[in-house]
């Protein structure tokens, strides 16, 4: 009887060690499905911005306050996610529901800024995003600050 | 005792059988597939970037089809055309059309048979930014999207 005892207690305490692995492997996951949703949308406003460039600087929108990627009545929806996919209506439930879950998370701000040095060159901008997102259960990494060099002629 | 332990045994034995096939075991089987699917996905668009940057232009989607289009198709630099499509089996290809290269290679498998793709989708915007999403799905049951993913590239001046 001791001997199942002493098992049994030595199992439960291997399984501890285990269920906790398990546990921090889906935290661990959904931090990283966090980061590649947010360099996604980082590649999506950069690759626009770039696109729109051509049309020269003024043509590429900007915005100084936090927008949602997704519908947002309180805090108001991106420029660079109002017109996405066949329909052109952003990112709607209905046709996008993981996105819609997935993009909720994050809100972002995207300016042009002077270049250091080249304050009076009205074709070249230092683009700076910043992208904010809800941690997972309160930890790990929560924003992201990316910035590029944009011009209304090509840099070689 | 040695009944009891046996018993002991099998009693566990029955419990992780009841436990793989249970609604947690599917959930868990859920986020591996999740996992892969995501894993599949961003293999996908990094082989995308790869071959738009040596490409010239791209002549399929155009710009007068929003709706987008369920294949790709590239000119590379030195004329040749490349096309990226998937597979009915859900695995990202790409068939070449110049001389000697005409029989499709297979760029990213399909994470497994339960999963596969839905809807695969490329647009050219104004501006010259061909935007690509893609969902992969169950195969079973309820067909419910696993992951879906989105990316956009500015294409060479």
């Amino acid at each position: 009887m001791m001997e199942i005892v002493v098992v049994t207690s030595i199992l439960l305490v291997c399984a501890i060690p285990m269920v906790h692995l398990l546990t921090r492997t889906g935290r661990l996951q959904e931090r990283s499905s966090r980061s590649t949703y947010a360099h996604l949308i980082a590649r999506r406003v950069f690759e626009t911005a770039l696109g729109l460039s051509r049309q020269g600087l003024q043509a590429i929108p900007t915005h100084d306050g936090f927008l949602c990627a997704v519908d947002n009545k309180e805090r108001g929806t991106s420029p660079y996610f109002q017109s996405f996919g066949p329909s052109l209506s952003g990112v709607s439930s209905a046709e996008f529901p993981l996105l819609v879950k997935a993009l909720s998370h994050y809100r972002f701000r995207f300016v042009l800024k002077p270049v250091t040095g080249q304050e009076t060159n009205l074709s070249l901008r230092n683009a700076v995003l910043e992208i904010h997102w809800d941690p997972v259960e309160g930890k790990g990494p929560r924003k992201m600050v990316l910035q590029t060099i944009l011009s209304s002629v090509p840099i070689i | 005792m040695e009944v009891l332990i046996g018993l002991s045994f099998l009693a566990v034995l029955i419990s992780m059988a009841y436990a793989l096939m249970s609604q947690s075991g599917k959930t868990s089987r859920g986020k591996m597939d999740r996992v892969s699917s995501l894993g599949a996905a961003r293999r996908v668009t990094g082989f995308l970037n790869q071959y738009l940057k040596v490409s010239s232009k791209v002549l399929h989607p155009s710009e007068g089809q929003p709706r987008g289009s369920s294949y790709c198709l590239l000119k590379g630099e030195d004329g040749t055309l490349s096309q990226l499509y998937f597979s009915e089996a859900g695995d990202f290809m790409i068939r070449g059309f110049s001389e000697g290269n005409k029989s499709p290679k297979m760029l990213v498998r399909s994470p497994n048979k339960r999963i596969g793709v839905r809807n695969p989708l490329w647009f050219l915007r104004p501006g010259g930014v061909l935007e690509f999403y893609i969902a992969y799905k169950e195969n079973t049951g309820n067909e419910e999207n696993i992951v879906e993913i989105f990316d956009s590239y500015a294409l060479s001046r």
